[in-house]
C-alpha cells in the first residue's frame, strides 16, 4: 500500500446550533495515498469543506486524530504546512490590495523570494492584471490567484475545495489541466467538489460522503463499476430475477427492464434460455460517477453486494452505507 | 520577525490605515490653527471695544450708586448716614480696568500642555486604538485571515506579529501627530516673539507618554477587535465602555469612584498626574489645591496594564481556540 498522504481516523466535528448540537463529521475515516488526484465528494453541507478546515488546523474537530504526510495534526502543522497549498470555499483576499500585493505578503510569510510570486502569476495566467485591485477581479480570476497562491509554496499536496465555482468553460477547462498537470508531476490533489464529472474526467481516485459520513471510497473506476452492469430485456422481469439470483446472478428489477451485475454477460443468457426464457434486449449499462453518487447520497439503496464491490482501495472503516 | 515584516507591510498598504495617519497630520494642524486665532494679538479694534464696555460698565455702576442714595435700605445702608454717598459707592463702584475687558488666552507652556497639547494627545490615542481595530477587522471582514493561517498556522506567533505592527503603527501616528503639533507651536511662539521657558521638555515628555499610550491603545484596539472579531462591535464596545464605563463607577459603592474611571486614568498618564474634586463634603477658600485629590501616572499606567493584560490574554486564547471562518 502506498504512503498515505491524509489520513484521519473516527475524524467527529460538532457544532452547536440554536436547537442543540449537530453535526458536521462523523466518525469519518479517510485515507489519501500519495500521488495522483483524489476526488472528495459530496452534497452540499455534507461536511467536506469542514473536513479540509479540519486538517488545515481552522476548525478544531470533537475527537478524532488527522495525520499528513503521517505526522499528527494540528500538534505538528507547522511542519507539514509548508508542503501544502490550499484553497478553501472562496478565494479569500484583502479586497482593496492587488493580487501582486496579496500573493507578496503571502510570499514573505514563507519567506519566498518576489521571483516566486512572477513565476506563480504567469503560471495562472494572471500577469497581465496583476496590479489590479482583488475586489476588481471576476470570480475566475479570484480563483486563479487563489491557485497561484497555493503554488507559492511548490507543495506535495493541493487540497482544492471547489476550485472551479463561478468559472467559464475555458476557466474550467484551464483549472482541470493544472490539476491533471500537477497530479501528473507528482503532486498529490485532494480535489473537493461536487461537479462529479470534473471529478470523473480528473480523478484517479475518490471519496464520497454524506452527511458528514463516509459512503464508499476507493479508485474510480471501481466506484462506477465499470463494464460490469447489463440492462436485460425479458418479458416477466420479475420471474427472470428469480431466475438468475438461483444462478448467483445479482440482479434489480428497473423499469420492467434486468440490472445484472456480472463480468460473463454469456451467463445470463445461459441461465434465462435453460428456463426458456429468451431475450429481448441486452446492453451494457456503463454507470457513471453521478447515478453512484445519486444512490449513495440520497439513500437510494445499493444491496450490501453492489456497494462492496463498488468500495474500492480499502479505507479503514470505510464501509459502505450511509 | 519576517512575519512582523509583512505585518508592518500590511498596514501600510491599508489605505484605511493612510487615512488615519492623514488625520493625525491634519488634527494637529486644525488645533494650531485654532490656537493661534484664540491667542491672536488684541488689535486696536479690540482695545476700543473693551474700552467702550468699561465705560458702559462704569455708567451703570454710577447708576447703581444713585439708586442706592435714593433707596438706601434696599442697599443695607442707614438713610441717616451722613456719609451715604460715600457709603453706597465704597460698596458698588470697584477699581477698574481695561485689562478686564481684554482677556484672552494667551501662548505660554501651561495652556499648551493643558488645552491644544492636551487635546492632540487626546486624538493620537483615539486614533491610535481605531487604527488597531480597524487593521484587525479588515482581516475578519475579507475573510483573509483564514488564508494567512494556511501559511503561518502558529496562531499565537501570526496574533503576536498583527499585534505588533499595530502597537508600532499607533506609535508610529503618535510620534507624527505630536511631532508635528508641539513644532508648529514652537514656531508659532517664536513668530509672536513669545518665550517658551521650558516648552520643549515638558512637550517632549508629553509627546513620550503620548507615543507609548497610543501604543497601548492600538493595541488594545486590535485585541478587543481580535477577540469580537469585527471592527464595529469593537467601536461599539469601547464607546459603550468609555461612557458606561465612567457611569458604572459612579453608580457602584466606591468611595472614591473617580479613581477607577476610563478619563481620569487616562488624563492621569497623558498629564503625568490628574487632580479632581473629592466626593462629599468639602469646603475650601481661594486655594483649594489641598482638598483635591490626585491620580499619579503611576496609577494610570498599573490600571490600563492590567486591563490591557486581560483583554490581551483574553484575545489570545479565544484566537487559539476558535474556528476560524
Amino acid at each position: 500500500m502506498s504512503e498515505l498522504v491524509i489520513e484521519t481516523e473516527g475524524l467527529h466535528k460538532e457544532f452547536r446550533t440554536r436547537h442543540g448540537v449537530g453535526v458536521a463529521v462523523k466518525d469519518l475515516n479517510l485515507a489519501v495515498p500519495a500521488g495522483g488526484v483524489h476526488g472528495f465528494l459530496g452534497p452540499n453541507g455534507s461536511g467536506k469543506t469542514t473536513t479540509i478546515r479540519m486538517l488545515l488546523g481552522l476548525a478544531r474537530p470533537t475527537h478524532g486524530t488527522m495525520r499528513l504526510f503521517g505526522r499528527l495534526v494540528p500538534r505538528h502543522l507547522p511542519e507539514v504546512l509548508p508542503r501544502i497549498g490550499a484553497v478553501v470555499e472562496s478565494p479569500k483576499f484583502a479586497p482593496n490590495f492587488t493580487g501582486r500585493q496579496n500573493l507578496r505578503l503571502l510570499a514573505g510569510t514563507i519567506d519566498m523570494p518576489e521571483t516566486r510570486v512572477d513565476e506563480v502569476l504567469e503560471t495562472v495566467s494572471l500577469s497581465g492584471r496583476d496590479d489590479d485591485r482583488f475586489r476588481a477581479y471576476s470570480l475566475g480570476m479570484k480563483q486563479r490567484l487563489a491557485i497561484a497562491a497555493t503554488l507559492l509554496k511548490e507543495p506535495d499536496l493541493l487540497i482544492l475545495d471547489e476550485p472551479t465555482n463561478g468559472l467559464d468553460p475555458s476557466g474550467i477547462r484551464e483549472i482541470r489541466e493544472t490539476i491533471r498537470d500537477l497530479g501528473a508531476r507528482g503532486v498529490t490533489v485532494l480535489l473537493s467538489s461536487h461537479i462529479l464529472a470534473e471529478v470523473q474526467q480528473v480523478c484517479d481516485s475518490a471519496t464520497i460522503i454524506g452527511r458528514g459520513r463516509m459512503l464508499a471510497s476507493g479508485k474510480v473506476d471501481d466506484l462506477i463499476g465499470a463494464g460490469t452492469a447489463w440492462r436485460v430485456g425479458v418479458p416477466d422481469a420479475e420471474a427472470a430475477a428469480r431466475v438468475l439470483h438461483d444462478h448467483d446472478l445479482a440482479a434489480r428489477v428497473t423499469d420492467g427492464h434486468l440490472l445484472v451485475e456480472t463480468d460473463a454477460p454469456e451467463a445470463i443468457t445461459r441461465a434465462l434460455a435453460g428456463q426458456g426464457i429468451f431475450l429481448t434486449e441486452l446492453s451494457a449499462e456503463r454507470a457513471d460517477l453521478e447515478s453512484v453518487f445519486l444512490q449513495l447520497t440520497e439513500g437510494t439503496s445499493l444491496d450490501d453486494t453492489a456497494t462492496r464491490g463498488r468500495t474500492g482501495d480499502p479505507t479503514p472503516g470505510g464501509e459502505a452505507g450511509a | 520577525m519576517n512575519l512582523l515584516k509583512v505585518e508592518l507591510t500590511r498596514l501600510r498598504w491599508r489605505r484605511a490605515a493612510l487615512l488615519i495617519l492623514l488625520a493625525a497630520v491634519v488634527l494637529p494642524i486644525i488645533f494650531i490653527a485654532a490656537t493661534a486665532w484664540n491667542t491672536r494679538p488684541l488689535s486696536d479694534a479690540d482695545i476700543a471695544d473693551a474700552e467702550a464696555q468699561m465705560e458702559a460698565s462704569q455708567q451703570y455702576q454710577q447708576q447703581d450708586v444713585d439708586r442706592c442714595v435714593k433707596h438706601p435700605k434696599q442697599y443695607g445702608m442707614e438713610a441717616d448716614d451722613p456719609d451715604l454717598e460715600q457709603s453706597c459707592a465704597d460698596s458698588i463702584l470697584y477699581e477698574d480696568d481695561v485689562s478686564n475687558y481684554l482677556w484672552r488666552d494667551q501662548l505660554s507652556t501651561s495652556y499648551a500642555l493643558n488645552g491644544p497639547g492636551l487635546s492632540t494627545a487626546v486624538f493620537m490615542v483615539l486614533l491610535a486604538m481605531i487604527l488597531g481595530t480597524t487593521f484587525a477587522g479588515a482581516d475578519w471582514a475579507s475573510g483573509s485571515m483564514s488564508n494567512q493561517l494556511l501559511f503561518e498556522s502558529r496562531r499565537t506567533r501570526l496574533w503576536l506579529a498583527k499585534a505588533g505592527a499595530a502597537a508600532l503603527g499607533g506609535m508610529l501616528l503618535a510620534v507624527v501627530g505630536s511631532a508635528l503639533f508641539w513644532s508648529l507651536y514652537a514656531g508659532l511662539a517664536a513668530i509672536r516673539d513669545v518665550s517658551m521657558a521650558g516648552l520643549a521638555g515638558d512637550a517632549g515628555a508629553m509627546a513620550l507618554r503620548t507615543t507609548l499610550f497610543a501604543g497601548a491603545a492600538a493595541l488594545m484596539g486590535f485585541a478587543v477587535t481580535m477577540l469580537f472579531r469585527s471592527t464595529v462591535a469593537c467601536l461599539g464596545l469601547l464607546l459603550a465602555g468609555a461612557i458606561g464605563g465612567s457611569m458604572l463607577m459612579a453608580v457602584l459603592p466606591f468611595d472614591d469612584p473617580e479613581r477607577w474611571m476610563f478619563h481620569s486614568n487616562a488624563a492621569a498618564i497623558l498629564q503625568n498626574g490628574y487632580e479632581y474634586w473629592p466626593q462629599g463634603d468639602y469646603s475650601c477658600m481661594g486655594d483649594c489645591s489641598e482638598v483635591m485629590l490626585t491620580l499619579s501616572p503611576t496609577h494610570g499606567v498599573v490600571y490600563y496594564a492590567v486591563i490591557l493584560a486581560v483583554v490581551i490574554a483574553l484575545s489570545i486564547a479565544s484566537f487559539r481556540r476558535r474556528d476560524v471562518p
